[in-house]
């Protein structure tokens, strides 16, 4: 079995906003959940080669939705995290919880 | 409006048409800044192609910088190095070659072209006792980027 490829910090939050906004999960809202949950907007050429770079690793799928007038005419390109995709964070955010496991942060306490 | 259809038209070169399009919808939507997106974009795109597979591009400049210097000998052979419809002609050759080449990565292999060909000329440079640089309009160069986004055009279109 090929080993399956690593995650960096940006794709997993760009896979976990995904999988928060649901189906409506195109461009706009995915850079806008990211803005909300971590306070930083981030920009849109990162995102954009990010998305790119998930669907090339098999991380997510996407499918174009039908032109609208207050984007010029332009579709939508929704996206959608893959069984793979949602293993891949899981295991990644297993990883963080072992290395915080024990540790007193300042503001946080892990058992 | 017309800002966003220029940048789709640029960005289109470097990625799917339909993911173009999704990209400057969404910038048109959020009215975001859309140069240093579609800057970073193409600029990603381009070196992930050179990175993934730098192989068969590498090769593919080192044949097109053989074409080139073909046509340099050819030229200087007849007397027609200085003229631009020579260099026009060969440059749009050497494009339209280096697009049938790498369907898909035109952009990449064009880069790879370029740059490789930068790295010979300041070997040249430095290797040859009393080399200098002249700066002139890049006719061939031109000629070539010309070609190589008319065929990307014409893929897409068919696609």
């Amino acid at each position: 079995m090929a080993p399956q490829p690593s995650l960096g910090e940006f794709e997993q939050i760009v896979l976990l906003a995904i999988l928060r906004v649901g189906d409506d999960a195109y461009g706009v809202p995915i850079r806008a959940e990211i803005e909300a949950c971590t306070g930083r907007d981030p920009a849109p050429g990162a995102l954009y080669t990010t998305l790119d770079r998930l669907e090339d690793k098999g991380f997510v799928t996407s499918r174009m939705g039908d032109p609208t007038p207050q984007r010029g005419g332009r579709a939508r390109r929704y996206f959608e995290v893959t069984k793979i995709g949602v293993a891949a964070v899981a295991s990644a955010q297993r990883s963080y919880q072992k290395l915080l496991k024990g540790l007193q942060l300042p503001g946080m306490a892990y058992a | 409006m017309r800002r966003a259809g220029v940048a789709e038209w640029i960005l289109s070169l470097f990625v799917s048409r339909e993911r173009a399009s999704a990209v400057l919808g969404d910038l048109v939507e959020r009215q975001s800044g859309v140069w240093l997106t579609v800057f970073r974009i193409a600029v990603s795109s381009v070196s992930r192609d050179l990175w993934e597979r730098p192989g068969p591009l590498i090769l593919l400049a080192v044949q097109a910088i053989v074409l080139d210097a073909a046509s340099v000998v050819l030229s200087a052979r007849l007397n027609w190095s200085m003229l631009a419809p020579y260099q026009l002609v060969a440059g749009l050759f050497i494009g339209l070659w280096l697009s049938w080449r790498a369907p898909g990565r035109e952009m990449a292999a064009v880069t790879a072209f370029f740059l490789m060909g930068w790295v010979a000329a300041a070997a040249m440079y430095a290797t040859v006792p009393g080399g200098s640089v002249h700066f002139t309009w890049p006719v061939q160069e031109t000629a070539l980027l010309i070609a190589v986004m008319a065929m990307r055009r014409r893929r897409l279109r068919r696609a």
